[in-house]
């Protein structure tokens, strides 16, 4: 999965930056399984339009909808430069066929 | 879902780079929304108020006083008209415009502070919004004043929660009438033949009840109200203003061009110049006129009666929807906060915008010391105004269901 644009739409007081991710293709169920290797994930599949987020305990918190293809990430202070590398890492190396198999990361 | 509202950019979701509508592709200027975010600016706005805010955009600059066009309507001279026959006071200067509540408190609370000219003590409760707090806590570190916040129990205050705390130095009290967060409008009559008894300069934050909740200031025992434009008065962000009753009790804190007077070394004492400093709003405040004219045309008790059978569906039906909580069960005002058990206020406020179009607030809502006590971590903020219908309360109740249904 590519990120096409990025916007960096706030920093709050606490250090933390929220971006949002314009991707190349929607999001699926079977990429938030795949978020699933790396952290917390939740889901509400119930609702019309389903909703996920997840989490990496210190490092960032995602959230969206699964069929849109907007992502909207809170990276936190303390591992910032990090956090960032690891998410587009881990997003970078989904792809429809990615599946839930392992990964290498930096 | 209503799909009513429809002129509703999807800019979010389109990335655009420059302020330009025409980057905007047209199918996403038509992407309809229900709006319940009115306590932090009603959305839409009437016709008339666009009219003349698009009417004076389009025109030469023409204030009273600033240029050479003299047969152009003053529509300064009557909004404050306007608006001080809306407010009772029958004297239009002594209602001054600002660029909104904030601004109106900070001139207020500063004046009042540096006409005192010695340390005093304020009064003021968990309740209010940062727009009083927060000027309040900066004198505070000045050392121009202690402070005494009222912890509330409740949704209301009580005047002799005020007296109790009433020293012989006391000299400001600060109330909001209504409650950005909990719906409750404080009876300000009442706390305010309690303030004048102690000889307190008495500050009302209108805020959130001018325009949908009956209140004349200028018949009520109160020194100065505090009213903003882009609520219910139905104006633009960025106007607002106040009404005072004795300006002799509050400085200026700016000074600059009025307009008149200019050979003048100092600030005019003059009413409304003595506050009005600077090239004004006047698209803002032209629209905020048209505005407040709505609203007297509709009626605030039509719009009252409209806004609390709307509020009583609502508070009803999430208060029968399993897994919500609500702040306040019986709101006066039509502002409704609650939280879903197991789920982050924002997650909800995100799912209802990006699922359902409904737009609502999520967190703190400026207001935090009242967080303190009923939910820390904030909640999710319905505001309706008089533009809302029943059919947007029901859909709303459809999504909040759905939602709250999926967490279980």
């Amino acid at each position: 999965m590519q990120i096409l644009k990025t916007n960096m739409f706030k920093r709050c007081v606490d250090g933390t930056v929220l971006k949002e991710y314009l991707v190349d293709t929607e999001v699926t169920r079977e990429l938030v399984s795949y978020f699933g290797e790396f952290g917390t994930v939740k889901i509400l599949g119930n609702l019309k339009q389903p909703f996920f987020s997840f989490s990496k305990k210190d490092y960032f918190n995602v959230k969206g909808m699964v069929g849109d293809q907007v992502l909207y990430v809170r990276y936190h202070e303390a591992h910032r430069e990090e956090s960032f590398e690891l998410f587009t890492t881990i997003l970078g190396q989904w792809t429809p066929d990615t599946g839930t198999g392992p990964v290498l990361l930096p | 879902m209503n799909r009513r509202n429809s002129a509703f950019p999807k800019i979010l979701n389109n990335f655009p780079d420059k302020f330009t509508i025409e980057n905007i592709p047209g199918d996403l200027l038509t992407d309809p929304c229900i709006y319940m975010n009115n306590a932090a600016t009603t959305w839409p706005k009437p016709p008339e108020v666009l009219k003349v805010a698009s009417f004076v955009f389009s025109s030469p600059f023409y204030e009273h006083g600033r240029t050479t066009v003299h047969d152009a309507p003053d529509y300064i001279g009557l909004a404050r008209e306007s608006v001080a026959d809306f407010l009772g006071v029958s004297r239009p200067e002594h209602i001054i415009f600002t660029s909104g509540a904030t601004d109106s408190l900070n001139l207020l609370i500063h004046g009042f502070a540096s006409h005192v000219n010695r340390p005093f003590h304020a009064i003021t409760t968990d309740l209010e919004h940062n727009s009083v707090l927060r000027p309040l806590r900066t004198l505070e570190q000045e050392g121009k004043c202690s402070l005494s916040i009222i912890r509330t129990s409740g949704p209301y205050v009580k005047p002799e929660e005020i007296l109790d705390l009433v020293r012989d130095d006391t000299a400001l009290v600060v109330i909001g009438h209504g409650s950005n967060v909990l719906g409750s409008v404080q009876n300000i009559e009442a706390i305010g033949t309690a303030v004048q008894h102690s000889g307190a300069f008495f500050l009302v934050d209108g805020a959130q009840t001018t325009g949908q909740y009956p209140a004349e200031p200028g018949r009520l025992p109160v020194d100065a109200f505090v009213f903003t434009g882009h609520k219910s008065l139905f104006g633009l962000p960025g106007t607002g203003g106040f009404y005072i009753k004795y300006p002799e009790l509050v400085d200026p804190i700016r000074q600059g061009g009025t307009g008149v007077d200019s050979a003048g070394k100092f600030q005019p004492d003059e009413m409304p110049i003595k506050y009005e400093a600077g090239t004004p709003n006047y698209p803002g405040i032209a629209a905020l006129g048209a505005g407040t004219e709505f609203v007297r045309r509709k009626g605030v008790d039509t719009i009252l009666s409209q806004s609390r059978m709307m509020t009583s569906y609502l508070v009803t039906a999430l208060g029968d929807t399993e897994g919500v909580r609500l702040y306040n069960p019986s709101p006066d005002l039509p502002v409704i906060t609650f939280s879903v058990d197991g789920m982050d206020s924002e997650d909800i406020g995100f799912i209802l915008w990006k699922a359902y179009r409904i737009v609502v607030r999520t967190g703190l809502h400026c207001s935090p010391l009242v967080h303190e006590r009923i939910n820390a971590a904030g909640g999710i903020r319905i505001s309706l105004s008089c533009m809302n219908t029943m059919d947007d309360c029901e859909n709303v109740m459809t999504a909040i269901r759905e939602i709250a249904a999926s967490v279980r």
